[in-house]
């Protein structure tokens, strides 16, 4: 840039050279009518204003400042030579460890996150065991793996934890790593141990970890966290208040028989009176087993009578209910038994339903 | 960074122009003979930084320097070299540092070779025009700085420059239209110099008619090239539209013709003293309000004058003060009319009447020219004014004014013998009558009475300059000596009277005797004008440097069945994806044939226009004759004698 300040000097120069031309002529030729002292102070009054306003008005008008920040930027070299320069270097000195360091660096500007982490790997091979560059290798594997944790990833955070308890890029990573999984209070704990470690005193890893970001990021963790605790809150006492309606489900029966069923009947054999889903499996939701003599019978059915964990009756709203005399002791009705059904009960209805054994099955 | 240096003698070159009207006229007034002795250095210094600038803008140009807004705007890497060159002035911002460059090479041109004006004067000639010159560069300084900079998003590669302008005729249109303008700024500084030194019995009026013949010579050419450029590149084959960008600069070609004679009658005669410093300040403000049309905006649209009207209010306020300043000095200080006598039939008189008529000329030119502008300024609609308007007054006046021009050089100053030169003016006069008849019949022209006003008045001067020459140029010698000892003011006055003739002839065989036709045309089809044939050939697709053409083939069979090919082109430039009309034509001395392509049609037809343009080419070579015949009248000895003895003095 003060190249083209020594331009502007020498264009300034030149003007001053032909403007003063006849001063150097008069000196010379020292004409009879010699001009006086004053035209001389007027004359360098005049060069000064001329050079002055020049000058000014080029400051006011030119685009020397802009120009110099834009030479400075066109001349700072890209990622992509900087990147080919440390490549050059490394494989000049393959023990280079700050090139290696700069090169993964570099790596991770250019988002090239697998070249990264192995160069970190390489360089951490030569300085040996440090906190940094497993935490920065750590950091560059999670991204090469498409921000999806890992055992590797998790093997090298805590061997750096270990190392050095408060290393900020692992304090980091872990805080970030938690956050992108839900785990928003392990991401605030570890946010926080970072704030807290490195907030009073500038260690040198924390340059590159903006705290004011940090605090930002643990801000968005506790807000998410709250949104997400309210929300169980919420589903807990849904899903509270409908096992207690679900609960109290049952199917208050009066089961009888037909009179003239009844002559078929004896005292000792057995009535099964249970509960169907309407639709889906036939397995009984609840069932009682009597004995004919017990005939007629107030009973409810409910969940206590269930058959199986997964599928009971306070599960459904609507069910059929059977009541059936099975001769041959076997399960299901088979011909010649009798029973008695009804369609559709409500089980949230709290009344007595009649069930009338009055069928023979044909 | 040449963009810089160029902003940078741009400023420099400002410091140098304020320099000159301070120190210069301050000097001029004390009579201090120092300050005076910069005047040449000033002048060096102000046209030597001016071209640094210039330079640095065609270098900006020339590298696709595109961080430079004006360079984006205006060129692209694609453009031919000499094009990026002329592109330099293709827009307002550059066409100002031009315009500021060529007044540095006057101001220089004056420091330099007016060697034959006293030193006072000088300095007060070159201190007026300093202060024109700090006008403008503070102009294009504060408002259209060409070397302003896009340092934020620099564009790849430019916005190309308008198709309508990448041809020759745009490199050298606007130099030579500018060298006139601004040569006129001689003349009116000359003028105002001569009101403030208050000295008006000298004869200042010899030392400004070189400078003036040669701003008028160029301003002569420049519209010339405007109107050939018009004729081949805008499509249509017209050579002149009474369009208001065209009449900015024929007014002041108006008022400088007006200023060219008024100057004589001055220099040999004394008289007309007020009335040629009047025309001297006038023609300059005319060029001024020129310059104002065009580069305000103010002629696009009422309402651009508006869209930026720092610029505006800027060149209106150096015309306020160019103009309004002048005419306050002269309301002043204008000399008291010398008696001078001449009678009616004198010299004079018909260099009186010739003023008359241009100025009657230029003021109908200019209310037909701001009238629209003013009545769209006002809020009271849109309205143009055409050719018909312009032809009504024009035609006619530039008859009478052709008719005087024969008389004005046949007469004598202060008195002419009517009696002697009764006899020949009948003998011309029915000369003319006959031959012009005869032109008419043997040509096979249509008979008219313009026509026969045309080639009449055009043979009336010719005949008048023949006896004139004979009577008085042939009476005291013979043959070449006669030639050889004639005064290149006289040659020069006749080669520009014989231009009139030769525009006039130009202008009445082409407006009168003209073919045109407009016609669809399939590739194969033949089509008849007058006695010539068109046969519509071929169409191809051509590419060009950045552009493709769409170019069709015309085979041409004239009367005695010769043929010739003509190609006409629809060029697509890529940049900008305008469409331009490339003309092909097929010029003679006597007759230009033009085929023009308008819009495909389908199914590989073509709008086609064809025309016949019988003697177009004199309209043209007249401009150049008048032109040339300046130049030849500013090298006359007698311009060049020093007067310094005599000179005039604070």
């Amino acid at each position: 840039m003060s190249q083209l300040w020594i331009m502007l000097a020498l264009l300034m120069g030149l003007a001053v050279v032909v403007v003063c031309w006849p001063i150097v002529g008069v000196y010379f030729k020292r004409p009879a009518n010699m001009p006086r002292v004053r035209d001389y102070w007027l004359m360098s009054a005049t060069l000064m204003v001329f050079i002055f306003v020049s000058f000014g008005l080029y400051a006011q008008l030119g685009e020397s400042e802009a120009l110099a920040r834009k030479q400075q930027t066109d001349q700072m070299p890209q990622v992509e030579s900087l990147i080919l320069q440390l490549q050059q270097q490394v494989k000049k000195d393959p023990d280079d460890s700050q090139a290696l360091f700069f090169l993964a660096k570099s790596y991770m500007a250019v988002e090239k996150y697998g070249l990264a982490a192995s160069a970190f790997d390489q360089a951490s091979v030569i300085v040996g065991p440090n906190a940094e560059l497993l935490a920065l290798q750590a950091q560059a594997m999670f991204y090469a793996q498409g921000l999806k944790p890992s055992a590797q990833v998790d093997a090298l955070l805590a061997k750096s934890i270990a190392m050095q308890p408060e290393q900020a890029t692992a304090l980091s990573m872990l805080g970030f790593m938690a956050f992108h999984s839900g785990d928003y209070s392990e991401a605030i704990i570890q946010w926080q141990r970072l704030v807290d470690t490195h907030s009073s005193e500038s260690k040198n890893d924390t340059a590159a970890i903006n705290l004011d970001l940090v605090k930002q990021a643990i801000q968005d963790a506790q807000q998410r966290l709250t949104k997400s605790l309210n929300q169980s809150l919420v589903v807990d006492e849904q899903s509270k208040a409908q096992t207690e309606q679900a609960e109290r489900r049952q199917v208050n029966l009066l089961v009888t028989i037909d009179e003239g069923l009844r002559a078929l009947v004896s005292d000792t054999d057995t009535i099964f009176i249970y509960a169907q889903a309407l639709t889906g499996p036939k397995m009984p939701l609840a069932a009682i087993k009597i004995s004919a003599k017990e005939l007629p019978v107030a009973l409810a059915l409910d969940d206590s009578n269930s058959m199986l964990v997964s599928n009971k009756l306070s599960n459904h709203s609507n069910v059929q209910v059977w009541a059936s005399v099975n001769f041959s002791d076997v399960p299901g009705l088979q011909s010649g038994d009798l029973y008695g059904h009804i369609g559709s009960v409500n089980t949230d209805e709290k009344g007595t339903i009649s069930l009338i054994i009055s069928e023979i099955k044909p | 960074m040449i963009p810089e240096l160029g902003l940078f003698s741009l400023i420099i070159a400002l410091g140098f122009s304020l320099a000159m009207s301070v120190i210069l006229l301050s000097g001029a007034m004390a009579g201090n003979h120092f300050w005076i002795s910069f005047s040449k250095n000033l002048a060096l210094g102000l046209f030597g930084f001016l071209s640094i600038s210039l330079i640095a803008l065609m270098l900006s140009f020339v590298g696709d320097d595109f961080s430079v807004a004006y360079v984006a705007n205006n060129s692209n890497s694609k453009l031919p070299m000499p094009l990026k060159v002329s592109a330099t002035w293709a827009g307002h911002e550059g066409s100002l540092l031009l315009w500021v460059w060529i007044l540095g090479g006057w101001i220089c041109s004056v420091a330099l070779f007016g060697a034959q004006l006293s030193e006072v004067f000088k300095a007060r000639v070159l201190g007026i025009l300093g202060m024109v010159a700090t006008a403008f560069i503070l102009f294009t300084v504060l408002t259209s700085n060409p070397f302003e900079r896009l340092l934020v998003n620099i564009p790849l590669d430019g916005g190309d420059l308008n198709p309508l302008l990448q041809d020759v005729g745009l490199i050298f249109h606007p130099p030579l239209l500018y060298m006139g303008y601004v040569g006129f700024a001689v003349a009116y500084a000359f003028a105002i110099a001569a009101l403030l030194s208050g000295d008006l019995q000298h004869n200042w009026t010899r030392w400004v008619r070189p400078w003036t013949n040669c701003a008028w010579a160029f301003l002569t050419l420049g519209i010339m090239l405007g109107s050939w450029w018009a004729y081949y590149e805008l499509g249509w084959g017209g050579w002149w539209f009474w369009d208001p960008v065209e009449n900015a600069s024929f007014m002041p070609w108006l008022a400088g013709t007006a200023l060219i004679h008024s100057l004589a009658v001055t220099e040999k005669r004394e008289a007309f003293r007020s009335w040629t410093l009047l025309l001297a300040i006038l023609t300059f403000s005319l060029s001024l309000l020129g310059t104002f049309l065009v580069r305000s905006g103010v002629l696009t649209s009422v309402h651009s004058f508006a869209a930026d009207p720092e610029r505006g209010l800027f060149i209106l306020l150096i015309l306020g003060l160019a103009i309004g300043g002048a005419f306050i000095l002269f309301a002043f200080k204008a000399p008291a009319s010398k008696k001078v006598t001449y009678e009616l039939g004198s010299r004079e008189s018909f260099l009186l009447f010739n003023n008359l008529v241009l100025m009657v000329i230029l003021i109908s030119v200019l209310m037909g020219t701001l009238y629209p502008l003013v009545i769209d300024a006002l809020g009271l609609g849109k309205l143009s004014v055409g050719g018909p308007f312009f032809n009504s007054f024009f035609v006619p006046l530039t008859i009478v004014l052709t008719i005087l021009v024969g008389l004005g050089q046949t007469t004598k100053w202060r008195k002419t013998n009517w009696r002697n030169l009764r006899t020949p003016l009948i003998v011309v006069f029915i000369s003319c009558v006959v031959l012009s008849a005869a032109i008419i019949w043997l040509a096979n022209l249509t008979f008219s009475i313009w026509a026969m006003l045309g080639i009449g008045v055009s043979l009336w001067v010719v005949g008048l300059s023949g006896y004139e020459f004979v009577t008085t140029k042939l009476k005291h010698a013979s043959g070449w000596k006669a030639l050889v000892s004639l005064k290149p003011s006289y040659i020069g006055m006749q080669l520009a009277h014989l231009g009139l003739v030769v525009g006039v002839i130009g202008v009445t065989m082409v407006s009168l005797n003209g073919l045109s036709v407009d016609k669809r045309m399939d590739v194969g089809e033949t089509v008849s004008l007058g006695q010539l044939e068109f046969q519509f050939m071929s169409m191809d697709r051509v590419q060009g440097p950045n552009y493709i053409s769409d170019q069709g083939t015309f085979r041409v069979t004239n009367e005695s069945g010769k043929e010739l090919h003509m190609l006409a082109e629809k060029r697509s430039y890529s940049v900008g994806g305008q469409v331009m009309t490339e003309a092909g034509i097929d010029a003679s001395f006597t007759r230009d044939l033009f085929v023009a392509l308008g819009e495909p049609l389908g199914d590989g037809a073509w709008a086609v226009r064809l025309q016949y343009k019988p003697f177009i080419r004199w309209i043209w070579g007249g401009g150049i004759l008048m032109a040339l015949g300046a130049v030849i009248a500013a090298l006359d000895k007698r311009y060049r004698k020093s007067t310094t003895s005599q000179g005039i003095h604070a």
